[in-house]
């Protein structure tokens, strides 16, 4: 009976939005707007560990809109989440506007007032976001100016963040310059050599109630930057510091935190390298102090280490740790010249990575304080020091070609390894796995193609080999693939598992419907360094998108 | 142009460099020095329920911070430890020991506490910022709230005599409660639970400062839920309008204690709170003595 509401559902919907995928006008403006859902049905499967919900079927959905008249501009977003799907925060349960807006622009003046998004620079001191897949949101809920001139942008705001269906306690003031220095002297006008340059600078009011600890009330963060750019090159640099900010994530410790975020590049046709550094000191920066985990983040810390698409490459992703961090990350494509003997009639893509991340140093701060002791500094440390705890590897390398117009294969290696309490934690042995991967497209007839993804994922920790299989079919917009995930289980035990999975659907203009039947296995979900965990399910899921 | 561009640059920075100045550089001692709690008997005290499993890894520095206001506030704190969810369930040994109990299960389902991460507080049964549960980081100011941000003078006074039969173990308490105000008509419970501390049993760890990690052996357990003399939720003492000076009491004669607690270091608890109306669940006054 389900599968046939769900259908129905399915048909309706496919109706209702295959014939609105352009722009509405409205009393002289535009309407623009998206839309997505996702359902799943949960089935109890104990040999996978996947539970029911008691309201068997879980619907995350959102549909936003956008009215732009002229100068003018109005948007909101409604949100629902009856209850939340299995793995977001139970926070999130309920429904409602999440999110609106109205905005002013013009070519030098763009006013804000409700919620907005923003970034200063890499995002360092102040990164407000959204990814709907990670139930991800920590917009600003205030005013935001921004003035722009020819060579200077300035950005100035005032808000609180929002806190699932709340706000949360701090308010945020920023404020942040972007400099084009080309555009500042005329003599550089025309020069090969562009530099801007940024300065940013956050600062968060929190009373102080606590009874224990002297609370800074106001803590402020600055961050400088510049980036140059000149032929194929470009490097990157940003400073970032912060004031005594005593929270839940440093252990109440009084130390200033900083970092420093570095990147050089290269690119032309056929080749390109990116080299990137990173040290990060005490810089969990909330609009709460007392929040952890995903609550109220005001910087962020990228991770400086590669986001795998396919799924077992995915399996064991970086956690970015924004308190002790030093990371290096290099990038290497190269692409060997099409009709030569190595590279083939199209030529062939090579794509190397590493990726390394490591805890900083941290000494006494005197012989009486132990390291991160509360209400004291905390720790010392030397800023090119190393520390001893390893977090994170990844070397990976793909190669991929284009052998003639109906195949196009691709095999990848990696190696990971894994800080399990880190990452996830929980005391458990680290995990040091490899990873091998082909990838093969037949498109034997125009519009039809064949997708075959073959991975093994091999390590002796954690639960042990992974082996997984998908054929896809894609026909324009129609697309149907089955997937066969199968675990072995830890060495010496017989704990294996197999994960069948069915999906089909299709892409029609700006909308996407699939439906999928299957076992999905426990794992974790990573945007940028920021990562949830996802628990097993087994059952029905349907899954649209569309916009307008 | 360029002039303008000049200008509105050393503004900016000038405007950065004021708002920096407003930025609060907290120079050592960076602890308060409150000289400790107040010890009076007619003083508001706040119940505090610490949610904890000895799996948790975090909690020991959760207790700390309990501890550290507990050197602050004396007796006005009172603290009830519940063992609850995942991190509490026995193990193989050595974490074979049960420290559950279906009351504090029942109420950690009820506030929500049984399937979040741990460690979690929760004060007075009172919501902040829309959840009952808080944070370790957030202990100290709620607990602040409710003591320091509301009068010394509690609405309800509370006392407890205890008796203790050691031949058949069972325990006889008399609650009386006092009211200092008036209060709105509703439906208000006492409650009535037995704690115990100083129970030697191993905890798991992640605070070197604290002691052993990844596990302390004999870590002390203080001021864990044994159960509930007059039910999960207590029994209504009264259904109406108090006025100022109205007393009820209260009497309960035949508790019997577990066969492994150990007398000298059980606490009574009593808390008094509304069981209706808008305040549902919220704690008006809590009192505690020990049994012997």
């Amino acid at each position: 009976m389900k599968k046939y509401i769900l259908i129905i559902i399915v048909i309706g919907l496919v109706q209702l939005y295959s014939n609105k995928t352009y722009s509405q006008t409205l009393g002289g403006g535009e309407v623009h707007g998206s839309f997505q859902a996702d359902a799943q049905y949960y089935n109890q499967d104990t040999t996978i560990g996947a539970d029911k919900i008691p309201e068997a079927i879980a619907v995350n959905a959102f549909m936003e809109m956008r009215y732009t008249n002229k100068n003018f501009e109005a948007g909101m977003r409604y949100e629902l989440f009856m209850p939340q799907m299995q793995g977001y925060d139970s926070r999130w349960k309920g429904n409602g506007f999440g999110y609106r807006y109205l905005r002013y622009k013009n070519e030098r003046v763009d006013v804000t007032a409700g919620n907005f998004y923003e970034q200063f620079g890499s995002g360092m001191i102040l990164r407000s976001y959204q990814e709907w897949n990670l139930g991800f949101d920590n917009s600003l809920d205030g005013v935001r100016v921004k003035y722009k001139m020819k060579a200077l942008t300035i950005t100035g705001l005032v808000a609180k963040q929002r806190y699932y269906w709340d706000v949360g306690p701090g308010l945020i003031r920023g404020i942040d310059g972007q400099l084009s220095v080309n555009d500042l002297f005329n003599k550089m006008a025309d020069s090969k050599t562009r530099l801007f340059l940024g300065y940013s600078f956050v600062s968060r009011y929190q009373s102080d109630l606590d009874p224990i600890y002297k609370l800074p009330e106001n803590v402020a963060a600055e961050a400088a930057r510049m980036e140059l750019f000149r032929g194929g090159f470009h490097y990157k640099l940003e400073v970032g510091w912060k004031i005594n900010d005593p929270n839940a994530s440093n252990n109440m410790i009084y130390k200033g935190g900083n970092a420093v975020i570095t990147e050089l590049g290269y690119s032309q046709k056929g080749f390109g390298f990116t080299l990137q550094a990173e040290r990060v000191d005490n810089m969990d920066f909330r609009s709460n102090r007392a929040s952890t985990g995903f609550d109220l983040p005001v910087g962020y810390i990228p991770a400086m280490t590669r986001q795998h698409a396919y799924s077992l490459a995915a399996m064991y992703p970086y956690a970015s740790q924004a308190n002790s961090q030093m990371g290096l990350q290099a990038t290497l494509i190269y692409k060997i010249k099409k009709k030569s003997a190595l590279g083939g009639k199209y030529g062939t893509n090579i794509n190397i990575n590493y990726s390394i991340a490591n805890s900083i140093y941290k000494e006494k701060v005197n012989d009486t304080i132990a390291i991160g002791q509360p209400g004291t500094l905390g720790y010392k440390s030397k800023f090119f020091k190393v520390g001893d705890d390893l977090y994170f590897t990844d070397f990976n390398i793909k190669i991929q070609r284009k052998i003639n117009r109906k195949w196009n294969i691709s095999f990848m290696y990696m190696n990971v390894f894994y800080n399990m309490f880190i990452n996830e934690g929980h005391a458990a042995p680290n995990v040091y796995a490899n990873i091998f991967i082909g990838d093969f497209w037949w498109k034997f007839k125009p519009y039809n193609s064949l997708h075959l993804e073959l991975q093994q994922l091999t390590t002796k920790q954690d639960e042990g080999n992974w082996t997984s299989a998908m054929l896809e079919y894609n026909n324009r917009g129609f697309f149907a693939a089955a997937i066969m995930l199968f675990n072995q289980g830890e060495a010496g035990k017989s704990n294996s598992s197999v994960y069948p999975f069915i999906t089909t659907g299709f892409t029609r203009k700006a909308t996407r419907i699939s439906v999928s039947y299957g076992k999905q296995r426990e794992g974790i979900v990573c945007v940028g360094g920021v990562c949830r965990a996802v628990p097993a399910s087994n059952g029905f899921a349907l899954s649209m998108s569309s916009s307008f | 142009m360029n002039k303008k561009i000049i200008y509105l640059v050393f503004c900016v920075f000038v405007a950065a460099m004021l708002v920096t100045t407003a930025c609060d550089k907290v120079e050592p001692p960076y602890m308060e020095d409150n000289g400790g709690g107040v010890i009076a008997d007619t003083v508001r005290k706040v119940l505090f329920e610490d949610f904890t499993g000895h799996e948790c890894v975090n909690c020991p520095s959760a207790h700390k911070t309990l501890e550290d206001l507990h050197n602050l506030y004396g007796d006005r704190l009172i603290v009830i430890a519940e063992h609850v969810g995942f991190f509490a369930k026995p193990k193989a040994v050595p974490f074979d020991y049960d420290f559950r109990t279906s009351e504090g299960t029942d109420i950690a389902t009820f506030f929500g506490a049984f399937t979040a991460p741990l460690p979690k507080g929760m004060v007075n049964r009172k919501k902040s910022n829309g959840s009952y549960l808080i944070d370790k980081a957030e202990f100290g100011t709620s607990i602040s709230l409710a003591l320091d941000s509301m009068p010394t003078l509690p609405d309800i006074y509370i006392q407890i005599s205890a008796t203790y039969n050691s031949t058949d173990s069972i325990i006889g308490v008399e609650v009386k409660l006092t009211a200092l105000t008036n209060l709105p008509s509703g439906k208000y419970n006492l409650s009535v639970l037995v704690t115990e501390s100083e129970i030697i049993q191993p905890q798991k760890n992640s605070d070197p400062n604290i002691g052993n990690v990844p596990e302390i052996d004999d870590y002390e357990h203080n001021h864990v839920l044994r159960g509930a003399i007059n039910n999960t939720w207590g029994e209504e003492f009264t259904n109406g309008v108090i006025s100022n000076g109205q007393t009820f009491t209260k009497t309960y004669s035949n508790y019997k204690i577990g066969k492994d607690w150990n007398p000298d270091n059980i606490h009574i608890v009593a808390f008094a709170y509304y069981a209706d109306g808008s305040n549902d669940k919220v704690v008006i006054q809590a009192e505690q003595i020990d049994l012997k």
